[in-house]
């Protein structure tokens, strides 16, 4: 009997929230098989008749997004990567140890997101001009640790707090390292936020626009977010093909995210018996 | 005075802090230099601010930028711990859920934003389209155009776009609550509401402290939604702060006083943060 | 294993930065994604004709476009030729960071003379020339002509006067026989692409009433003058008063009102030829119309210039070449073929690409097209303007007082 209350509470809010988060997107996906007569019709067209291929055709086969897909894949590892590599260690520092300073430096981490990025991006320029990292891949990946780092850390940081003290204490006792407890008992635990965090990077980086619209001007730099704006002209947008590429750029996310849900739910009790 | 003495947290968060060092204390700089010179280098002392301040609009623009943001970040709180607590039951098809809900905050920022104006549209938009069918208005709505429902809109789109973050950083928190937890309170009888009450929400406590400064960051720098969906129409009905700044800048060409405006944003980002992280100290030691 | 790791990264590092490296003496040109094939052809005609000289050609998009010149230049590091519209020609030479080029294109034997006046006053600042035209247009009255016929109006002849014009747009007005909804002619006045939208559509019903926002040596504010105000009230009731326009008037730009125009529910728009081919690929079915945009009875009409200018910045690397280039590509012929529109070069209209008879209209009008004021300030100005006509079309307070705030604001401006 309680159980079914139980049922009940939980899929009813759900199938909301689902329906609340993917309609609009829906939307997008039904415009990309539109024909462009019947994008925009009064009153509106729910699907379309005949479905085309069209769009996926021109966004695939004779436009740049393949190209960008790829460049947009390296960027976002990398940046992703590095910034998780900075982040543990950084979080771990936060989260265990109390210095002087310790306030300040949080704060100071955030500095980077402070700043509005229409002020930031001039000096940033020729910050990376003078590293010889305009159009460079390298280049990309550093500036968008401005935008990832910051979160990262704080994120972990929470998260490590999270993990109770003694089991740390106790592998101290017993004779590990510092570094030792950080990789063998803590980063185990907070396997969950790791990956909460790679997503938010990877996101963050992978739909990213004005950094990349300044600082990549060759096509062999230029990611997807760019590619998007490319199916614009002075006077129109080529909706079906945006919406097509969007699909695109979307749909692998939440592919990568469907097949990671196995780590998602490591939590405590796994890493509780490793240690 | 050895290198002993410093703590091994010194050590730890040393990497990140000259990383990030290097990236923004030339940009700092040089945005604070671009705010007290003129456009031929010359010093002006408090000028630009003076003229930055002194807009007619400043004030409606103060006030809508508050709407945004407080609107915002308790939105995408409220729907993001709900959707990060649900996706942490048990329930068939919860891995598909879980995909499928983050499809908004993967949808490209640009993108989302012209849809959404899209399926606003008074006239061809969906959302009109479908309340009259089912009869719940008679009238199409202006929503982006009447200067009563601009905001609301706005912030619910942003509140879509952003709740997915929220959802998936409260389900990561979640993971490292210990089932013990909850069994020793269902022993006891205790309801859903008490287990969220009692269990989940002081143990995401840290995790949504930081949550929620991070929201009020990027909702405070967040122009895309807007600039793209009302550029903030109709009237400076929807005009914020950042998206003033974006369009002295690259629109105006007044670096100077889009520097300006940056420092005192940064000035007043900086209070929000030594305060929150006050509050937030103090909490932690009781 | 430390090792092994930090060999890794620093291979890494190296790799990714060695990707892609062009070199310094390649002469760089920003064309728009839309021209980049073009451009590309262009660009190796133009090597083979001077073989010292090896160009590069990268695309920029439209959205932001603005943001990522000024990022260039401000920062030093530039490239040597740019495409912009000529709307941005002047703010950007304003900055003291565009080469003046007058002389050497003289030199380098670009005629001057075949290029529309009006476009070359876009690219004007301080006496000196500071762009190179290459595409022209100006707006027309574009409608459909089946929405005429329906209306019992003569679809061989759009209004000519203002009078004539109110009146078809209210006989548009209404369900037609399908039962569709009608709106006579589409305000422009919100979405994303503003002010820009509404300037272009407003500004000239100002003009043609001998108004303006500015007086014509761009000093005197003249927004809340008699003329102007009646011309923006023209503008505003379309909306306000004789409901002939669409309720999602607040939030269409042009591309929102080409979307009504081509589902039938918005009869009449003015847009450039470029809309015509938009139109007539989605809605192939429509039977177009052209009409010169009406002016009030015994004036003549008016319209701003839009196109497109080449510039030079004054770091730019290969100055000299580009200079070559800017001249290689202001022949007529060229021209005509680069456009997206009308060349600015006047010969180049007698190409077969123009000759198209529904394009006549926009050729007309093209006699009348004024540049935007050349004033550094515009872009604000315009931004002003804007802001008080959405809240006149939002009947929050009436054109007159909506016009004299915007005049007190913009005289503030000027003053600093």
């Amino acid at each position: 009997m309680k159980d079914s209350r139980r049922t009940l509470l939980i899929s009813l809010p759900v199938a909301i929230l689902v329906i609340v988060a993917v309609f609009p997107f829906l939307w997008m996906a039904v415009s990309a098989f539109k024909p462009l007569s019947q994008l925009y019709t009064i009153p509106p067209q729910w699907l379309p008749d005949p479905p085309t291929l069209a769009n996926f055709k021109n966004v695939l086969f004779e436009s740049n997004i393949p190209r960008y897909f790829v460049n947009s894949l390296i960027i976002s590892i990398g940046s992703t990567f590095l910034a998780l590599v900075f982040a543990v260690f950084a979080a771990y520092g936060f989260a265990r140890f109390d210095f002087r300073g310790r306030s300040a430096a949080l704060a100071f981490v955030l500095i980077g997101q402070l700043l509005p990025t229409a002020t930031v991006i001039v000096p940033l320029y020729i910050v990376l001009n003078y590293l010889g990292l305009i159009n460079t891949y390298l280049g990309l990946i550093l500036v968008y640790l401005i935008l990832t780092l910051p979160l990262s850390v704080w994120m972990l940081t929470g998260y490590f707090r999270g993990i109770p003290k003694e089991l740390e204490d106790a592998a101290i006792i017993d004779g590990a390292s510092q570094l030792g407890v950080l990789f063998r008992i803590s980063l185990p635990l907070v396997t969950p936020g790791i990956i909460a965090v790679t997503l938010y990077s990877f996101v963050a980086t992978w739909n990213e626009f004005v950094f990349a619209l300044s600082f990549a001007t060759e096509k062999e730099m230029k990611t997807l977010p760019i590619g998007l704006a490319e199916f614009s002209t002075e006077f129109d947008t080529d909706w079906g093909a945006v919406m097509a590429a969007s699909f695109v750029m979307t749909l692998p996310i939440a592919l990568i995210f469907l097949v990671m849900q196995r780590m998602f739910v490591s939590g405590l009790m796994s890493g509780a018996t490793k240690g | 005075m050895t290198l002993r003495n410093i703590s091994p947290g010194v050590w730890f968060i040393l990497p990140t802090m000259l990383l990030l060092a290097a990236l923004i204390v030339y940009p700092m700089l040089s945005t604070a230099e671009l705010s007290v010179t003129d456009a031929n280098g010359a010093f002006s002392g408090m000028r630009n601010f003076n003229v930055a301040i002194s807009a007619p609009s400043t004030r409606l623009i103060l006030f809508n930028t508050a709407y945004y943001v407080i609107g915002s970040v308790v939105f995408q709180l409220l729907l993001g711990i709900l959707a990060g607590i649900l996706l942490n039951q048990h329930f068939a098809g919860r891995s598909l859920v879980r995909s499928l809900m983050l499809i908004p905050w993967v949808v490209p920022g640009i993108v989302a934003a012209m849809t959404w104006a899209w399926m606003f549209h008074t006239d061809y938009g969906i959302i009109n389209y479908m309340l009259m069918q089912v009869g719940i208005i008679s009238e199409p709505i202006g929503w982006l155009t009447n200067p009563n429902t601009v905001m609301p809109a706005l912030i619910a789109v942003n509140a879509w776009k952003m709740f997915p973050f929220v959802a998936v950083m409260v389900l990561a928190g979640l993971q490292s609550v210990p089932e013990e937890l909850y069994e020793a309170v269902r022993v006891d009888g205790a309801s859903f509401w008490h287990e969220i009450w009692h269990i989940m929400l002081p143990q995401l406590r840290p995790v949504l402290v930081s949550i929620t400064l991070l929201l009020t960051i990027w909702a405070l720098d967040g122009i895309t939604i807007i600039y793209s969906i009302t550029g903030g129409g109709p009237a400076n009905r929807s005009m914020i702060f950042p998206i003033q700044i974006y369009v002295q800048a690259f629109e105006y060409f007044e670096f100077n006083r889009a520097a300006a405006l940056s420092v005192l944003y940064f000035l007043f980002i900086s209070v929000i943060i030594v305060l929150y992280m006050r509050v937030f100290a103090a909490q932690e030691k009781d | 294993m430390k090792r092994r790791t930090k060999m890794l990264v620093t291979g890494l590092a190296l790799l990714l930065s060695q990707a892609a490296h062009a070199s310094g003496a390649d002469l760089v040109w920003w064309t728009m994604n839309w021209n980049e094939q073009k451009a590309k052809d262009y660009a190796a005609e133009f090597m083979k004709e001077n073989p010292g000289i090896n160009v590069r050609v990268e695309a920029n998009v439209a959205g932001g476009l603005q943001s990522r010149i000024l990022v260039a230049l401000q920062s030093g590091s530039t490239p040597d030729l740019i495409d912009v519209q000529n709307g941005a020609n002047v703010p950007l030479a304003e900055t003291g960071k565009l080469e003046p080029l007058r002389d050497r294109l003289t030199a380098a034997g670009v005629k001057f003379d075949d290029i529309l006046p009006a476009s070359l006053d876009t690219a004007t600042y301080n006496g000196q020339l500071y762009g190179l035209p290459f595409q022209a247009e100006a707006h027309a009255l574009i409608y459909n002509k089946g929405a005429f016929k329906e209306a019992g109006l003569d679809p061989e002849k759009p209004p000519q006067t203002w009078a004539e014009f109110v009146d078809a747009a209210k006989k548009l007005t209404g369900k037609n026989s399908k039962g569709q909804q009608v709106y006579g002619y589409g305000v422009s006045g919100g979405g994303a692409d503003q002010p820009g939208n509404a300037l272009f559509r407003s500004l000239p019903f100002m003009w043609m009433n001998g108004g303006g926002i500015l007086g014509p040596d761009n000093k005197e504010v003249i927004i809340n003058s008699p003329a102007s105000v009646e011309g923006v009230k023209l503008y505003v009731d379309l909306f306000t008063t004789y409901k002939v326009s669409p309720p999602s008037t607040l939030e269409n730009d042009s591309n929102a009102l080409r979307r009504l125009f081509q589902v039938g529910n918005v009869a009449m728009i003015p847009g450039a030829t470029s809309d015509i081919e938009r139109i007539r690929a989605a809605a192939p079915d429509i039977e177009l119309g052209v009409g010169p945009l009406p002016h009030p009875e015994g004036k003549d009409p008016a319209v701003i210039l839009g196109g497109w200018n080449f510039i030079i910045p004054k770091d730019a690397p290969n100055k000299d070449a580009a200079i070559k280039l800017a001249a290689f590509m202001s022949k007529p012929e060229r021209q005509a073929v680069y456009t997206t529109t009308f060349p600015a070069a006047m010969s180049g209209l007698n190409d077969k690409r123009f000759a198209d008879p529904i394009m006549d209209a926009h050729k007309e009008m093209l006699e009348y097209a004024r540049p935007q004021p050349t004033i550094p300030q515009w872009g604000q100005i315009g931004q002003i303007y804007y802001n008080h006509l959405q809240e006149a079309l939002l009947q929050s307070s009436t054109v007159q007082e909506a016009m004299d705030a915007a005049a007190t604001e913009i005289k503030t401006l000027l003053s600093q």
